[in-house]
């Protein structure tokens, strides 16, 4: 069983319209689904971007990253539940997300110029996951002879046996001129397969490689020591999903002749994996940071530190933002559950206030973190089937005790579509109705607050109603921008951040949903917000 | 079962230890902590606990490392772990932690109210094992 994705549709239709990338994306499918077949295979799901060129909705090209991001999260869910089956502790299946860096080798083809194509094969007991990434290309039968190759080189090996740990990846890393090494201990490399030719040719001093097939890159590489001991390391040994690629540095043959390489690190099952490849020397010239090989210089570490820097930002941000918020709300809600009858009203109102106002600081915080995922396109959509009523329910839950010391009736209404599941994030749809509920409260002193559910053409509709101070017919156009669009008097007048619209927008968004609101000043407002009843990843079919 | 349950509180942060041993010991169970993966492993070894409350992001083996080491281990791999985490909205943090066999995921802030239902549903006899997130 293979689950196959292609993507890097985009920068192809870029390079050559969309006609042609759509007839070469299709060209390559079904390349690649031969070969899957050869094997044995069979391709069970498609994922990606690709497939909008594959079947035939270039209309929604739009539509494409999101939906292969989705589609990338479901897969990898999908590999989870297979490994926890298969009882094996540690699974496969880590590197293929994120999407963005979800390509763990970059082959250039030789010396032809304007072809890529990455290509990751894995295999795991019976299942196989095979990417196909492919970026600008102009002659789809380059790659067709590669993989052609590639096949037949497959074929001669069968009759002598398989090579270790994975036959049909060593061959292809092997024809795409790439050295594979095997981190056994640190520093102590195990060569996988076949070293390229260019090696033995350019690295002399490595070329007697020791009886056991073992090698020790730094000596080798000197220019990879602090990719190897930094950068991989923490691939390696933390990030396992991810990868790492080295920037480009230059070694030369006798004749002065000068070429590029590339190291990639990734964890490949529970493998340290580190590939050499010969760049071509055609991409290099987009490439900024170029340095001599055997020259390891100060500049290139500040920029990898930097980049590295700016990765983790909002990681390391967000982890250090919540963990002092964990002493503030639960020791402040500690001291008040097991010593409250020892204490005086007065404390406990002050440890209340404590609570209620890193309560009030999480959410900010929380809010700026989910604008600058949103912002940074690192938001994460996890799509599942969910209870239409369990959403509600826990709204309404969340609801009750903020209403309970004001004058307001709530209700929820729901229509006669409305579906018993739908599949969507519901922890943002969850986010969204919290935020758009919490509001009305907030403004709506006394009165009503309804929660219209209904379902028409496909799509789910959310209504918020209340009969709270309203929004001017001025204020109104603006309550959907950052507050860093806002009039400072609009925030100042609503008493927030203003933040959570903006925040319901984009979430919306991401799940290719809507909202809108109207309002009447002094008479209260109204939120609509509609998703579809299901995001589109449904499986496609693979032609035969 | 012994009398007064063990559990073994992990984390870098001494606020964190504060907190979740205070809340841990008032609810009536024994309490010993460590402030690394590390450290942890060393003490499961002389202190088996009932029940392990660990961190994710610690220096000196971080808590991936110690729940493989945990599970992979034929002594420990029985007792139950609980992470708790100040990874925000941790979803595939949480496959993760599940993936690798830890029994619950908390995402910090952790409400004492719902870490003192988690820990004592971890405790409790299990009548099915069939808890697919």
């Amino acid at each position: 069983v293979v689950f196959a994705e292609i993507t890097g549709y985009h920068r192809l239709e870029k390079k050559t319209g969309t006609e042609k990338a759509a007839s070469i994306m299709n060209a390559c499918f079904e390349i690649f689904a031969s070969i899957v077949e050869k094997y044995g295979g069979s391709i069970e799901r498609m994922m990606g971007s690709g497939l909008t060129a594959l079947f035939g909705f270039p209309a929604a090209v739009e539509d494409a990253p999101a939906k292969a991001v989705h589609a990338d999260i479901e897969m990898r869910e999908q590999l989870l539940d297979f490994n926890r089956e298969k009882g094996s502790p540690l699974g496969t299946g880590q590197f293929l997300y994120p999407l963005e860096r979800s390509s763990i080798i970059l082959p250039s083809l030789e010396t032809t110029p304007g072809i890529f194509a990455d290509l990751h094969l894995v295999r795991e007991n019976d299942r196989s996951t095979w990417v196909l990434f492919l970026d600008q290309t102009e002659a789809q039968e380059r790659l067709h002879s590669l993989l052609q190759r590639c096949n037949d080189l497959q074929r001669q090996q069968e009759t002598t046996g398989p090579l270790s740990p994975e036959p049909v990846c060593v061959d292809i890393l092997r024809q795409l001129n790439i050295a594979v090494f095997q981190e056994l201990e640190p520093n102590r490399f195990a060569i996988i397969g076949t070293l390229p030719s260019w090696f033995r040719q350019l690295f002399e001093k490595c070329s007697v490689v020791d009886p056991q097939g073992e090698v020790n890159p730094v000596s080798c590489f000197p220019f990879l020591e602090f990719f190897i001991n930094a950068e991989a390391r923490e691939v390696w040994e933390r990030d396992k999903r991810g990868m790492a690629t080295s920037d480009l540095w230059i070694e030369s043959d006798d004749q002065g002749n000068e070429y590029y390489f590339e190291a990639v690190a990734a964890a490949i099952g529970q493998k340290n994996i580190l590939l050499v490849r010969l760049v071509n020397a055609e991409t290099c010239k987009n490439r900024v940071h170029i340095q001599t090989g055997r020259e390891k210089s100060l500049a290139y570490e500040k920029v990898v530190k930097t980049e590295k820097m700016l990765r983790s930002f909002l990681a390391n941000m967000s982890h250090e933002l919540r963990t002092p918020m964990n002493a503030i709300l639960g020791i402040s809600k500690m001291l008040h559950k097991y010593y409250g009858e020892n204490l005086t009203a007065q404390q406990i109102e002050g440890l209340q206030l404590i609570y209620q106002s890193g309560q009030r600081l999480l959410k900010l915080i929380n809010d700026l973190l989910d604008l600058s995922k949103l912002e940074a396109g690192k938001m994460q959509v996890l799509l599942k089937p969910a209870a239409v009523d369990d959403v509600i329910g826990a709204v309404e839950k969340l609801i009750a005790p903020l209403i309970r010391d004001k004058e307001i009736a709530f209700s929820v209404k729901k229509g006669p579509g409305v579906p018993l599941r739908i599949v969507t994030d519901e922890e943002k749809i969850h986010q969204v109705l919290l935020n758009l509920l919490g509001n009305a409260v907030k403004f709506t002193p006394r009165g009503e607050i309804r929660l219209e559910v209904d379902a028409r053409e496909e799509k789910l509709y959310f209504e918020v109603h209340d009969t709270g101070i309203g929004i001017s017919e001025a204020h109104l156009p603006y309550i959907f921008e950052t507050f860093t669009q806002v009039d400072g008097s609009v925030s100042g007048e609503y008493g927030g951040t203003g933040l959570g619209l903006a925040l319901c927008k984009k979430l919306l968004s991401l799940l290719k949903g809507e909202i809108t609101a109207r309002s009447q000043l002094g008479r209260g407002s109204v939120f609509t917000f509609q998703i579809p009843l299901s995001v589109p990843t449904d499986p496609i079919e693979m032609k035969s | 079962m012994k009398e007064k349950p063990t559990i073994l509180v992990v984390d870098d942060e001494p606020s964190n230890i504060f907190l979740f041993t205070g809340i841990l010991e008032k609810e009536g169970y024994r309490v010993v902590s460590a402030s690394s993966g590390e450290e942890a492993l060393n003490l499961v070894k002389t202190d088996t606990p009932d029940l392990i409350l660990s961190d994710l992001l610690m220096p000196r083996l971080h808590g991936f490392n110690l729940l493989q080491e945990l599970k992979y281990n034929e002594d420990f791999k029985q007792i139950p772990v609980i992470i708790a985490t100040a990874v925000y909205k941790g979803a595939l943090h949480r496959m993760e932690v599940k993936r690798l066999g830890a029994e619950e995921f908390l995402e910090k802030p952790v409400d004492p109210d719902v870490l003192v239902e988690t820990v004592k549903r971890v405790l409790a006899p299990k009548p099915v094992d069939e808890g697919d997130y």
